[in-house]
């Protein structure tokens, strides 16, 4: 480390939150960068980021985490986005049943659109709803290992495996991207606010 | 004394903390105000001796000076032959020289203040780790012997034995002395600093160091420390610049708790770099607090005050550090000295004098008017007044000058130079935030082997322990609260509107909605349309949605209504008319550095005859927006329709209502009058629906120019042109007559069922305003029929401006060769078509 260093940060990571609309993403993303919850759903029309920074390793790392709409309707648009994540929460609900069989249309989505070898967790998200609970913990994990991903229930309410979910995940992502590197090379970001359709930053991180 | 175990402390893995220190400032600044919550505070005990030895290692003991008292190996060791010098003799020894009678000051005043200039050194050091700030009586310390808590020293030895020792120093106070057994000496402090001067004065040593300078010097401590203590202490470093030698030792309890030792030296004597004059310092962290040591030997003379002063800057200036492992100095550029957190204890011969006479001076110390002739001490004007050691504290001075005494005497410089005695050899300490505590600040008058006498200070010095944990925790809420802020100053807003409905939309019938973007973030906002489509152009002719602006900046709170204007024009249209009754898009409206939003815009589309194929509007046999009825077994067949019926419903109008309307007026594009739009709409609303169309409304010059406008639409934006583009060339080279009807022949059924109807329209026309009305006519469809591709960069553009005009009226400043080419064509299908009337005509 230089004593120069100005920037709040050792590394950028991009996170991408996808999921059937209604799962919980914004919640999951309140959750884990303020803290808070609301039991209101307002539906997220367009796509979103907050930011929250955390040590990995004594690696000081930034995740910008990008919230997206999850209807139908924008499918094809937030498509567009995926190739500046460098890793992505896939989320479901536990007591959706519809929200969980998307995950492999999701995931399809992700093949076709995403960069080379972005990482992924599934995650099943009001799991603090027992008694509505239509998918278990088990069908959750064994779709994760059907795909090789890693699994997390959470709840955003009760603040359930959330910091977990992403802190795996931001550790995966380390793993692939950072450890890899040259000593020398910091600062790396993808910048994803440009990702519109025409740039294809991704590329930078292989 | 052990070396291994000092080098291994050396090795040890810098602390993270001190590199997070050195990150940005708002991380510093956070665990600043955060220190508290990770942070003890630990007072070590220091001890501080300053000697300018003037020229050789000191022949006596050096006990009295460390311990302050002598050691029991050598109790019976005769004391230097000191002859007391008679004028001082009436006043005994100088008050706080540890010579003076241990009664003497006993039941003074200065016993309740943590400097005690006298009093048995081990019940000092039982004070001194008990870490009360005085001691009132010996009841009060006897009772918190109980509770005495060495909390450095982990020492079981040593904790018994300052306790010990406390106890029978008391009883030997109330029981009237009888004989002791010969105790071993405590510790005096846990960390030991010897600054020396004048070790070797020799000139070589400007060149060279004796080596056994510094052997000789470290047993001679080690001597000074006695074979007890000896075992409790290693080195820490020994430091030789010139005449100038730094050394410090650690007691065991805190060995373990010193990193990163480095040391550094700044000569500035003669020439301004040799080293007679100058320091050595060694620097090293105890816990968590760096702790700076500075012997230094600044200019001499009376008059030199000003010299020393600047001696003083340049050392700091230039003084940097290196680690004496050899591995990185995180810190080796900045002369290191200011660091805020160092802890920096300066000390040596500093050799500042006092602003008075010797005779003055020497009638003062008989009197011992210390305070009185402290007044007059040059180093005390300096940090006064700020011209150097600024911000720097010393103890209270309660022991006579140190300089300068007859060599082997107590007496003052009896020398015909007759030096005014002064307090040369001083120990100072900065520190903004931690707390030094003088325990003791005394001279040893005992010492005579130089003109200087040893003086020694113990001093309280507070530390900074780190709680890992805790520290942790304060950099994670340093950064929550700063995610929070960087949170917080995302660009923000709202937009009024997340799905615009446009109702029905119909060619060329503008719709406008207007959206509101309110800035609801707490910074300005610049905004713009990013589009969903890979590389959407100006020219895009498929393009019916226009953004105003399409870009902007919004102040916080501040609102902008954003026109969203809707038109499909014929082109866009033919996409629309395939992709069926679905009006969808999705604009996206970027906040730069923030959210985009998603805004849909719906409408149902309404198709139109305008844009179609001649074959599927014949194909349709009705209006293109009612459902065609299946017409089972006519699909293979000709159209029940040759000439698409809206073609017919519109020449039907004019010749019924526009014959009197000068064609010139009737097609030409001069302007276009209020109601026009209007009026459009009707017709093409008819036509779409298979209304008849509204000749009440349409009556006039007007509506015969709006019925003729739309006619002129449908033959422009065709799917194929009336005459294909592979037939125009023939049509181009036909002359007049039979070869025109071979032409003609040739055409698909539909295509020529529909020239032959327009070219009749066009024969009625001329039979009713005469043969000059042909070159209008000509003019007009010849490139309408036979449609000419505008040359690139002149394509037709969607907006309502060009769409309805006449190609031929676009206007050139410059015709370019590829422009003459595109005029050329267009006469030649002019004259095509006026040969096309003529023998239609003829025929």
């Amino acid at each position: 480390m230089s004593a120069a260093k100005s920037s709040t940060y050792d590394y950028l990571i991009k996170l991408l939150l996808i999921g059937d609309s209604g799962v919980g993403k914004s919640c999951l993303l309140l959750r884990f960068c303020d803290d808070s919850f609301t039991p209101s759903f307002i539906t997220t029309i367009g796509i979103d980021f907050k930011i929250r920074t955390i040590e990995l390793d004594g690696k000081r790392i930034k995740l910008q985490i990008w919230d997206t709409a999850g209807q139908e309707r924008f499918r094809t648009i937030t498509t567009a986005y995926y190739r500046g994540a460098m890793g992505i929460l896939l989320a479901y609900d536990v007591t959706d049943e519809r929200s969980f069989k998307n995950i492999r249309n999701w995931i399809k989505n992700i093949e076709q659109n995403a960069s080379q070898g972005v990482n992924m967790i599934l995650v099943g998200n009001k799991c603090d709803m027992g008694d509505k609970k239509v998918i278990s913990k088990e069908q959750g994990q064994e779709l994760a290992d059907e795909f090789g991903i890693k699994f997390v229930e959470t709840s955003a309410k009760s603040n359930l495996g959330v910091e977990d979910a992403f802190f795996s995940l931001a550790r995966d992502i380390k793993k692939r991207l950072i450890d890899t590197q040259a000593p020398k090379e910091e600062k790396k970001d993808i910048d994803l606010t440009q990702a519109g359709a025409a740039k294809a930053p991704g590329g930078c991180c292989n | 004394m052990d070396r291994s175990r000092v080098a291994s402390v050396e090795l040890q893995d810098s602390n993270p903390v001190a590199a997070a220190t050195d990150t940005s400032t708002w991380l510093h600044h956070g665990l600043k105000k955060r220190r508290a919550t990770f942070t003890t505070r630990k007072p070590v005990s220091v001890w501080i001796g300053t000697w300018n030895v003037g020229g050789a290692i000191p022949s006596a003991p050096l006990d009295h000076w460390v311990l302050g008292r002598s050691l029991a190996h050598r109790s019976k060791s005769k004391r230097p032959p000191l002859s007391v010098s008679t004028s001082l003799s009436a006043s005994g020894a100088s008050p706080g020289s540890d010579d003076s009678p241990d009664t003497t000051n006993l039941h003074d005043a200065g016993l309740t203040s943590p400097l005690v200039a006298n009093g048995p050194p081990r019940l000092e050091l039982a004070h001194l780790l008990d870490g009360s700030e005085s001691v009132t009586s010996f009841e009060s310390l006897l009772s918190s012997a109980s509770s005495l808590d060495f909390s450095v020293a982990t020492s079981d030895d040593l904790r018994r034995d300052s306790l010990a020792s406390t106890v029978s120093t008391v009883s030997s106070v109330t029981a009237a002395k009888p004989p002791l057994p010969p105790r071993p000496p405590a510790p005096p402090a846990e960390i030991l600093a010897f600054g020396f001067q004048e070790v070797d004065v020799s000139t070589d040593v400007y060149f060279a160091h004796d080596p056994a300078t510094i052997l000789d010097l470290k047993a001679k401590i080690i001597d000074g420390l006695g074979p007890h203590l000896e075992k409790q202490y290693a080195l820490v470093s020994i430091k030789q610049l010139a005449g100038m030698i730094v050394a410090v030792l650690a007691h065991e309890s805190v060995v373990p708790y010193i990193t990163e030792v480095e040391s550094g030296y700044v000569g500035c004597g003669i020439m301004g770099v040799l080293g007679n004059k100058g320091a050595v310092a060694i620097r090293f962290k105890v816990f968590d607090t760096r702790i700076c040591l500075v012997n230094s030997h600044l200019a001499a003379d009376q008059n030199q005050a000003e010299r020393r002063d600047s001696d003083f800057h340049e050392i700091c200036r230039r003084l940097v550090f290196k680690r004496e492992d050899g591995s990185s100095c995180q810190t080796n550029d900045l002369p290191l000295l200011f660091l805020s957190r160092t802890m920096v204890f300066w000390f040596g011969d500093l050799n500042y004098r006092l602003e008075s006479t010797y005779n003055d001076v020497l009638a003062g110390i008989k009197a011992s008017r210390v305070p009185h002739l402290l007044q007059r001490d040059q180093l005390g004007h300096s940090i006064r007044t700020g011209r150097a050691f600024a911000g720097f504290q010393e103890a209270p001075i309660t022991f006579h000058p140190t300089y300068k005494f007859d060599p082997g005497t107590n007496r003052y410089d009896t020398s015909e130079k007759q030096r005014t005695p002064a307090w040369c050899d001083r120990i100072l300490w900065r520190h903004p935030t931690l707390n030094v505590t003088p325990v003791k600040y005394r001279s040893h008058m005992r010492y005579g082997d130089s003109d200087h006498k040893p003086v020694s200070a113990i001093l309280t010095v507070e530390t900074e322990v780190i709680d890992q944990d805790k520290y942790a925790l304060a950099v994670k809420e340093v950064l929550r609260e700063h995610d929070k802020w960087e949170n917080e100053f995302i660009p923000e807003a709202s937009v009024s509107e997340q799905l615009i409905d446009l109702g029905e939309v119909k060619v060329l019938k503008p719709v406008v909605r207007t959206v509101e973007l309110r800035n609801t973030g707490k910074i300005p906002v610049s905004w713009f349309f990013a589009s969903a489509r890979p590389t959407p152009t100006e020219d895009d002719a498929d393009q019916w949605m226009w953004t105003e602006p399409s870009k902007g900046y919004l102040e916080p709170g501040e609102r902008q209504s954003i026109t969203i204007r809707i038109l499909v024009s014929p082109v866009a249209a033919r996409n629309l008319n395939h992709a069926g009754s679905a009006l969808n898009d999705i604009l996206i409206l970027r906040l730069e550095h923030g959210r985009d939003f998603f805004i849909s815009v719906e409408g149902r589309w309404l198709k139109t005859c305008l844009a179609q194929s001649l074959q599927s509007l014949c194909d349709t046999g009705g209006a293109v927006r009612v459902d065609a009825e299946p017409q089972n077994g006519t699909s293979s067949e000709e159209p029940r329709h040759s000439v698409p019926q809206e073609l017919q419903v519109l020449s039907k109008f004019i010749l019924a209502h526009a014959m009197d309307v000068p064609a010139r007026e009737l097609w030409g594009n001069n302007g276009e009058e209020a109601g026009d739009e209007a009026m459009l709409e009707t017709v093409l609303d008819s036509l779409d629906t298979g209304a008849p169309l509204d000749e009440a409304r349409l009556a006039g010059t007007a509506g015969a120019r709006s019925v003729a406008r739309v006619m002129l639409l449908m033959f422009e934006y065709l799917e194929v042109p009336v005459i294909p583009d592979q037939d125009q060339e023939m049509f181009v080279a036909s002359a007049e007559g039979s070869p025109m009807l071979e032409a003609v022949a040739h055409l698909p059924v539909v295509h020529r069922a529909t020239l032959l109807h327009l070219l009749e329209l066009c024969e009625s026309l001329i039979d009713k305003q005469g043969p000059d009305t042909l070159a209008v006519l000509a003019e007009v469809f010849g490139p309408l029929v036979m449609r000419v591709p505008l040359p690139s960069g002149l394509a037709t553009s969607g907006s309502i401006s060009s769409v309805a005009g006449l190609n031929t009226a676009t206007p050139m400043t410059s015709p370019s060769k590829e422009m003459k080419r595109y005029r050329t064509k267009i006469q030649a299908r002019q004259l095509a078509f006026a040969r096309l009337v003529q023998t239609l005509q003829n025929s």
